[in-house]
């Protein structure tokens, strides 16, 4: 199908503004100029554009922002790709900058805001100097700064970098990092579109998410509606990684199967699969290649799209050292403050451990199985309520791994 | 470091922050890429910068630390001129990164989380460096290399421990 999102990444010298430029860059802001704030909006709830994360409508959070009388307003971009196996912003941030730029800058016309932040993972230096390079250039040729191409409408974009926290990620904890403090996630409601950086009303949408506008405001809401799936328009980037011939990030249609992805796309598993983790590690594992990737599809199975994360995983891969694996990542990157999440991750290794040195009781199969519950019931932000998914998941499906590895009960 | 030196890199990062607060404003909001500023100029961040910072946000030190301790990329200790992250986070894990990380220990002689003792190499072990296509992968200082194994490893650490 044809590429909306990675269209650009093969051609050359594309961060630079005269490139950019010639090949149609920035039109999509002239246009929106020219337009009231209330029809580019109207616009975007025609495409019926999702987060590429949440699947929340973008419309409905913008809509909230814009209708918001606190001033000012923000426009916060999370290229914090943090996710294990995911590697999809790295590339839109270093070989198309300029679009990003022009998607944010539309997104502030449209709610009524000046200024725009671009928040990079740490790790991330080569990008931020790509992307701080794009908005000189795009101050100099008057596309960004104040009285953007004469229309008296200003908006500034600022790079910030991260430094490396997973948790930050999380929209919440990504404000407060900006503001300085530690990056622990905050009780939500109130939403960012309420009460967001420095407490004031912000727009927070992901790159993959973000790169999509300026491609619906110069073909329409309706075309970008259609194309797709009709239950998620537009198209969805997948990463794919691990025991698979062709890694590599996809550009592909919701509800494409993971067999199509895997072997069409990622030229089959090296190997004989095992399982795979179809939206990175907060996702529970499944094995069906017919298994269609979208939201609900995979709810259905007990598992999540997530940033569509896919790694696939051998017969060589050992699940429950995986699932350990899994758990510590979740247990180095809680932040702390609620008590479920602290200690349920480390109560899911400790009992995990168990298994790993084939000293597990048969009760500890369900004792997981509680624990996965409980914190999904009750932790406050996903990191924790997902935490036990894949472990819980690996129970479901290899079930027999782990009784083999339950102690042998005494024998009198 | 001599002590002419530390003095010299203390001018560094103390102008640094102050032309960063100049452009940024003495507000919260600037204290991160204060932070990360110093750890760039350093490779650490000192106690005296975190005093120095102490005064200029007038934030007691320990709220600092409690900031600096929550970022991976924020050290309080001095790191060797060549960080090596290597990733193992699950795609390089599938792909044996514990295998690379065995043969690192081997070759350098230190855990994770130890320098080398001329100051040289510091090895860490992180999560995903957003390269897994390339997996496994590492990244010294500012340099990922991708797809690694046994042989190739040997040839950058060799590269670097011939190099200053
Ligand atoms: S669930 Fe975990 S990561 Fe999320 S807020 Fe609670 S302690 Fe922090
Ligand atoms: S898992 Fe190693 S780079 Fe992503």
């Amino acid at each position: 199908m044809e590429e909306l999102l990675l269209k650009n990444i093969r051609k050359t010298n594309y961060q630079n503004i005269s490139v950019y430029v010639a090949d149609g860059g920035y039109q999509a802001l002239k246009k929106s100029l020219f337009m009231k704030p209330e029809d580019i909006l109207n616009e975007v709830k025609k495409s019926c554009l999702t987060g590429r994360s949440a699947a929340f409508p973008v419309a409905t959070k913008w809509s909230l922002t814009r209708q918001n009388s606190a001033r000012p307003k923000y426009i916060v971009c999370n290229a914090d790709e943090g996710e294990p196996g995911c590697f999809k912003d790295r590339l839109l941030l270093s070989r198309d900058p300029h679009r990003l730029l022009e998607a944010m800058i539309i997104t502030g016309y449209t709610v009524g805001s000046q200024q725009g932040y671009i928040y990079i993972r740490g790790e991330y230096t080569n990008e931020s100097q790509i992307v701080e390079n794009a908005i000189s250039q795009a101050e100099e040729n008057g596309y960004l700064g104040e009285n953007i191409l004469g229309s008296g409408f200003s908006f500034h974009i600022r790079v910030y970098q991260g430094a490396g926290s997973y948790v930050a990620g999380e929209e919440t904890a990504l404000l407060r990092s900006m503001a300085g403090f530690r990056p622990s996630p905050g009780i939500r409601p109130p939403y960012p579109v309420k009460y967001g950086y420095l407490g004031k009303p912000t727009v927070v949408n992901n790159v993959e998410t973000l790169v999509n506008i300026p491609t619906i405001v110069l073909n329409g809401g309706d075309w970008f509606s259609e194309i797709g799936n009709p239950d998620y328009p537009g198209t969805k980037l997948f990463c794919l990684s691990g025991n698979v011939n062709r890694p590599g990030v996809y550009e592909l249609p919701f509800g494409v199967t993971l067999g199509e992805l895997i072997n069409e796309y990622g030229y089959g598993v090296r190997g004989e699969l095992k399982a795979i983790l179809p939206g990175g590690v907060a996702s529970g594992l499944v094995t069906d290649l017919n298994i269609k990737m979208d939201y609900k599809s995979l709810a259905k199975v007990n598992s999540l799209l997530g940033p569509g994360v896919v790694i696939v995983m051998n017969k060589d891969v050992d699940i429950i050292a995986i699932s350990i694996h899994t758990l510590e990542f979740f247990a180095r990157e809680s932040c702390g403050k609620c008590s479920v999440c602290r200690e349920g991750i480390r109560a899911g290794l400790t009992i995990m451990n168990r298994f790993a040195r084939n000293e597990a009781e048969l009760g500890d199969i369900e004792l997981l199985k509680t624990l996965r519950r409980l914190m999904y019931d009750t932790a406050n932000c996903v990191l924790g309520q997902a935490a036990l998914n894949a472990t819980v998941s690996a129970i479901r499906l290899f079930r027999n791994e782990f009784e083999s590895r339950v102690r042998n009960q005494s024998v009198w | 470091m001599t002590a002419q030196d530390n003095k010299e890199s203390n001018v560094i990062w103390q102008s640094n922050v102050e032309l960063l607060i100049n452009r940024l404003g003495k507000e919260r909001t600037s204290l991160l890429p204060s932070l990360e500023s110093i750890q760039e100029n350093l490779g650490f961040i000192p106690e005296d910068a975190v005093n120095y910072l102490g005064e200029i946000y007038k934030l007691p030190v320990t709220e600092i630390y409690s900031v600096i301790t929550s970022y991976k990329m924020l050290d309080t200790e001095i790191k060797g001129k060549y960080l090596i992250k290597i990733c193992d986070s699950l795609s390089c894990r599938i792909n044996q990164s514990l295998n690379l990380i065995k043969s690192i220990r081997d070759i350098l002689n230190i855990q994770p989380g130890e320098t080398t003792p001329d100051n040289k190499f510091t090895l860490e072990v992180v999560d995903c460096l957003g390269a897994c296509d390339q997996a496994p992968v590492m990244m010294v200082n500012k340099t990922i290399y991708g797809k690694l194994n046994k042989a190739k490893l040997k040839n950058i650490l060799n590269d670097l421990q011939s190099k200053d």
